[in-house]
């Protein structure tokens, strides 16, 4: 674990680049059309201020995305750098199932496709390629968190590093939708992001050490809000 | 393979706790499910009764000593031959109680062969302050089979005032169709490490209630019509999907235990009349 000033891993010039890349808004994902169920909890009233939002998004964090896609991205990233395929198509069926909400299922393997045909372009490498053949066979899903794990490891990075880049990329993400969708004040909406930073640090860590039987869901209302998005009459987000 | 948290308690060994057992096996005897073959130490089951006057058999799976506590080692296995059709469901509802240094573990698996139908809706889980429970159940299912399988949790003793006082809650889900995995929930919660009675997790609900069906009869139009039922009523919060084909998953929350167990067996009702043409009825109590 980090002391309080340093950090876990030392990154290269060019690791540092490519996370920042890959995190980006700019990077063609979609996933800034996706709220995973946050427009659900926004129209009900429950999420309508910095504070609500905070709240909502540490639970996301903490129990949704990190001990699910997090953890994924550091499983299949070791996996890669292992040389272990299987596993890596193992970790996709996995996470798929482990996403019973459609909308978020979904959500997974379309900004995972997004992401992968760009980063054959981008960061073209064996490991992605080899992924790529493996989603075409249909051996694969293409799940986001999958082919971040693949493409993190194809440059290097190790899967701690690769963890916290994916958690911290979907909290800024859905810093983004709020302040669109609740709507909140820019400069208010990234102060709460920079205050999760200890959160966002410590939920990655956490799924860095989970195993494949220890991946694990537990946000229910959450999960709720996303099955129930579905059906609301208005919607500006995907999912 | 059990979750880092409960192995850095140690193994569980026969000193502490009990080590129970129910393997059952049911089948289709001519116009009926029968159990064809079962073994068990302690747990029990007793003989099917026939509630919906049809071959479908209504299986009572009992823990006689009450409750679980810490140490105990529980599995039961239940396979249901080509054809058979049941009901399992439970006498009361299972009491975790506190544990000091160990922790409890529940095992289940369910094996469908084709045409089987299982209805598996045991009583709600109660956990204790200072109880640690892992429990997991798997379900492979024949393509050709049915299943609907409800789980209702509570936080605790909430009529005294007790709630997320447990320590670790570990429960999981696992459905299979064929080999493929095709729903997995796994629910984690640890009081200690945050709160669960907050917006996003509970939502300061005190029940949480889900199920899962599996059918080839289980199309779109079904789904939409389960997530409609649920959505409508005002004393809970909650909805239905469809995670892929053949499957439906329906969550929510409560205050009370009725509201829960109500959005439960309507939804219940609604899949059986889909599914098995044939209304639900509350197992009778024995």
């Amino acid at each position: 674990m980090s002391s309080s000033n340093g950090g876990v891993f030392a990154l290269s010039d060019d690791a540092l680049q490519a996370l920042w890349q890959l995190t980006s808004g700019g990077f063609p994902t979609g996933t800034f059309s996706h709220s995973y169920g946050l427009e659900t909890f926004v129209q009900e009233g429950l999420v309508h201020d910095v504070s609500t939002f905070g709240d909502w998004l540490a639970a996301h964090l903490t129990h949704a995305a990190a001990p699910t896609d997090a953890a994924a991205v550091a499983l299949a990233n070791r996996a890669v750098t292992d040389g272990d395929w299987d596993a890596v198509t193992r970790i996709d069926t996995l996470l798929t199932a482990l996403k019973l909400a459609p909308e978020i299922r979904t959500a997974s393997l379309t900004t995972g496709r997004a992401a992968l045909r760009a980063a054959r372009e981008i960061f073209p490498g064996s490991s992605v390629e080899s992924y790529a053949v493996l989603l075409d066979g249909r051996h694969a899903l293409g799940n986001l968190a999958t082919v971040f794990g693949c493409v993190t490891a194809n440059l290097k990075i190790v899967s701690s590093a690769s963890a916290l880049a994916f958690l911290w990329g979907t909290a800024s993400s859905l810093t983004g939708v709020a302040t669109r969708l609740v709507p909140l004040g820019a400069v208010a909406a990234q102060r709460r992001l920079r205050e999760l930073s200890t959160c966002i640090r410590d939920a990655a860590m956490a799924a860095d050490s989970l195993g494949e039987h220890e991946l694990h869901a537990s946000a229910v209302a959450q999960d709720i809000s996303a099955l129930r998005h579905a059906r609301l009459y208005s919607r500006l987000c995907i999912s | 393979m059990m979750p880092a948290v409960f192995d850095a308690l140690g193994p569980l060994t026969d000193q502490v706790g009990k080590s129970g057992i129910l393997r059952l096996s049911l089948a289709r005897d001519r116009e009926r499910t029968v159990i064809a073959e079962y073994w068990r130490i302690p747990l029990q089951v007793l003989p099917p009764s026939y509630q919906d006057a049809d071959d479908e058999a209504y299986v009572y799976l009992l823990n006689p000593t009450g409750g679980v506590v810490q140490g105990d080692r529980l599995r039961t296995d239940v396979t249901l031959m080509p054809g058979a059709r049941s009901v399992i469901t439970t006498q009361s509802a299972s009491k975790i109680y506190r544990m000091d240094e160990s922790y409890a573990e529940e095992l289940n698996r369910y094996t469908l062969h084709a045409n089987a139908v299982l209805e598996y809706m045991p009583d709600q889980t109660i956990p204790f302050a200072g109880s640690r429970f892992y429990r997991t159940t798997r379900v492979d299912l024949d393509p050709a089979s049915t299943l609907i399988l409800t789980d209702v949790l509570a936080a605790g003793r909430v009529a005294r005032g007790e709630r997320f006082a447990f320590e670790r809650l570990f429960v999981e889900v696992d459905v299979r169709v064929g080999a493929q995995r095709v729903m997995l929930d796994r629910l984690n919660l640890a009081p200690a490490d945050g709160a669960a009675d907050r917006l996003g997790l509970w939502n300061h609900y005190a029940y949480y209630g889900t199920l899962y069906a599996y059918s080839r009869r289980l199309d779109a139009a079904v789904v939409d019509a389960l997530a409609e039922i649920v959505e409508r009523r005002q004393d809970v919060y909650g909805s239905a999907g469809r995670p892929a084909s053949g499957c439906a998953v329906v969550r929510v929350l409560a205050r009370t235990t009725w509201a829960a167990r109500e959005t439960i067996f309507e939804s219940w009702n609604l899949l059986r009349r889909a599914l098995l043409d044939k209304p639900a009825r509350e197992p009778r109590k024995l």
